[in-house]
């Protein structure tokens, strides 16, 4: 089986809201396979990750993990999982102002002793891995020890990128990473996200605002494709 | 547990100056609201304790709350005097340890002269049953010799061998100093922070010299007092006294003593136990005390506000970083007690520097405190009390930083790991 995640029926409505943001009948993603988000700024793309993530929880349907129902699980099983198995880019704020690169990446590992273990089966300590990381996202041996409010915006992203990878994860969900990008940083960026990903055969979902990132991926949608409520998804 | 206190600390580090505001204001509420405490505690303390190691205190029959101003704070005057003979046979009694007469009514410059025995320093306690003690020479021995108190020495700058006039009544300048009534200082009582320190002190046969030449309760004329010499060989047994103390053999006859005494035929007399009415007193007149109480409470909740503030300003930040932590998999009591945690680091730390803070206050102004308190032990002790207000302390802050703690958490699960701006 290459099927690393399947949504089936997913249908979520935020509580206020009268009518559902989400009704996703089928989606499926494979191992090792980078899939493309596309959507206009609040229809829903952050919310899908969320649920993904399992820290929504739908209405009905379910999100398949590795065959595993992700709401069968209860919530800190949940935070775990998520923790084990997943790793995240955001668009800004991805790193804590008060801890280093090093740690920073490291704190994938806090929560996760699967991680951890997966660390220390192919790297000596969570150090040394860490900084391989940071050094394969091309962050030279200065900036690492820099405090990382002193980092480009480009390199906070790739220091982000470094933690989502640490530990290598099942799935890296990247939500916007590039937004905050001029062109050629981004796709330095993507390239070098790219390369990590099918080292460690890694899936990716990719989510942006910006339809021109789509040709980069092994499929590429528009969120109104699958989500079934589309339709009321322009909130601006 | 671990990446708890290792981020919480960070991330305290990270807001260094608010964190040390904060801590400061903790600190300095600590420190006051102990301090105050103790110098509360202390004042009552050792005003209960003005005068300790007593059973009784007899003085002629007037109010009790009356008997114990006059001879314990020498505030007031006795209605009455008690015969000399009725004083001898008290004394005497079987169940008696030992007693201290005093003899009041007269001054020098506005302090009081007491008369009384070799007894007072030997006997006279105060505060944690401490015993009088000489910071320079000794008790008097001749008629003419005086002991003065700490503060009689310190404010009117007087030394041994000094010769100071003693005047009949308690006019602050007396128109009347004769020569002959010259006294030599021979002893400066340590500082007690009791009445005793504003007090002069001479034999009970001085005071009946001091009353020679007023036998007709007019001063004598120029040229026409006695001279030291005759005074000397003069019968100066005392007709009367003030009031006096008594100690008992056992602290079980007390009840019986005071209703013989205040029962005694020939003589009406008043017994009273000091630390009942001191303790009576204490509450008529403590309301300061209650005040400085509401002082400290006031000043401890101005740096809980002060703690809440600062822990509101950042919760915006908070936020972010919560959803970060979120993100690699935190739980949502990992970030309830990520707050709690900082508070609680906070507190803690606060109460530390506090406890630093007044024990530099109280042995930088040791002296001063001692002097005006007189209670060395419990100023310097800690005491489970002390414990109660830190816990309570640690309690209120940790419920009030609970607040934005509880803020940031529900703001955190609304987030998700997405912080909406
Ligand atoms: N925490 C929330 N509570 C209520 N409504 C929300 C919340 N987060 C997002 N929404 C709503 O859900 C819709 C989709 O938001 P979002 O998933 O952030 O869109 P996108 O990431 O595509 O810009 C918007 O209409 C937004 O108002
Ligand atoms: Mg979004």
């Amino acid at each position: 089986m290459t099927d690393l995640l399947r949504i089936e029926n997913l249908k979520f409505r935020w509580p206020k809201a009268k009518k559902a943001l989400l009704y996703i009948e089928q989606f499926h993603l494979n191992k090792a396979e980078k899939v493309f988000l596309q959507g206009p700024s609040g229809s829903g793309k952050s919310t899908l990750l969320n649920l993904i993530g399992g820290v929504l929880s739908p209405e009905s349907g379910h999100i398949r993990f590795q065959g595993e129902n992700i709401f069968a699980k209860s919530e800190a099983e949940r935070d775990q999982f998520r923790g084990d198995h997943m790793g995240f880019i955001f668009q800004s704020f991805n790193l804590l102002p008060y801890l280093n690169s090093i740690e920073n990446v490291c704190l994938a590992c806090d929560f996760s002793k699967l991680k951890t273990e997966r660390v220390l089966s192919r790297s000596q300590n969570l150090e040394a891995e860490a900084k391989r990381l940071l050094e394969a996202l091309k962050l030279n041996e200065e900036d690492i020890y820099k405090k990382v409010t002193d980092l480009s915006i480009g390199q906070r992203q790739r220091v982000a990128t470094a933690r989502a990878l640490m530990g290598s994860p099942e799935l890296i969900i990247a939500d916007e990473p590039t937004s905050a990008l001029d062109a050629q940083t981004r796709q330095h960026f993507l390239n070098l996200l790219f390369t990590e990903c099918e080292r460690f055969q890694i899936s990716l979902i990719f989510v942006s605002h910006d339809p021109a990132l789509g040709q980069y991926f092994d499929r590429s949608y528009n969120l109104s494709e699958i989500n079934q409520e589309a339709s009321v998804g322009l909130d601006l | 547990m671990n990446s708890l206190y290792k981020i919480a600390s960070k991330s305290l580090l990270n807001r260094k100056n608010t964190t040390i505001l904060t801590i400061i204001s903790i600190a300095l509420s600590v420190c006051l609201l102990l301090g105050i405490e103790r110098i509360r505690s202390g004042t009552k303390n050792s005003f209960e304790n003005t005068v300790s190691g007593v059973d009784l205190i007899v003085g002629a029959r007037s109010g009790p709350i009356n008997l114990l101003l006059y001879s314990v704070f020498r505030i007031g005057n006795a209605t009455n005097n008690l015969g000399y003979e009725t004083y001898q046979k008290v004394k005497s009694r079987e169940d008696v340890q030992y007693s201290i007469p005093i003899s009041l009514g007269d001054s020098h410059r506005g302090y009081k002269v007491v008369g009384t025995s070799q007894n007072y320093f030997q006997h006279y306690q105060y505060g944690n049953k401490q015993n009088l003690a000489f910071s320079k020479g000794q008790e008097f021995q001749d008629l003419f010799d005086v002991v003065i108190g700490s503060k009689v020495a310190e404010e009117l700058n007087y030394d041994l061998d000094k010769k100071i006039t003693l005047s009949h009544g308690m006019n602050a300048v007396s128109f009347q100093q004769h020569d002959n009534m010259q006294f030599r200082i021979v002893g400066i009582l340590k500082p007690t922070g009791t009445p005793v320190d504003s007090s002069l002190h001479v034999s009970l046969q001085a005071i009946e010299a001091l009353h020679v030449d007023w036998q007709d309760g007019a001063p004598p004329r120029a040229g026409e007092a006695t001279p030291k010499e005759s005074l000397r060989s003069m019968d100066l047994t005392p007709s009367s006294i003030t009031a006096f103390f008594v100690k008992l053999k056992s602290r079980m006859a007390v009840f019986q003593v005071q209703r013989d005494i205040n029962e005694y035929a020939d003589e009406a007399m008043l017994a009273i136990l000091p630390g009942v009415v001191l303790r009576e007193l204490w509450s008529s007149i403590g309301m300061a005390e209650k005040a400085l109480f509401v002082v400290s409470i006031l000043v401890f909740i101005v740096s809980l506000f002060g703690m809440l503030i600062s822990l509101l300003s950042t919760l915006n930040e908070r936020r972010r970083e919560m959803a970060l932590l979120r993100s690699v998999g935190a739980s949502k009591p990992f970030i309830f007690a990520l707050l709690l945690a900082e508070s609680f680091l906070i507190s803690i730390a606060g109460i530390v520097f506090g406890i630093v803070l007044l024990y530099a206050g109280l042995l930088s102004t040791q002296t001063w405190l001692e002097a005006r308190i007189g209670m060395g032990v419990s100023l310097y002790q800690f005491q489970l009390q002390d414990f109660y207000y830190l816990a309570l302390i640690l309690v209120a802050s940790m419920v009030v930083s609970l607040f934005p703690a509880l803020r940031a958490y529900k703001k955190s699960l609304a987030d998700g790991l997405t912080v909406r701006t």
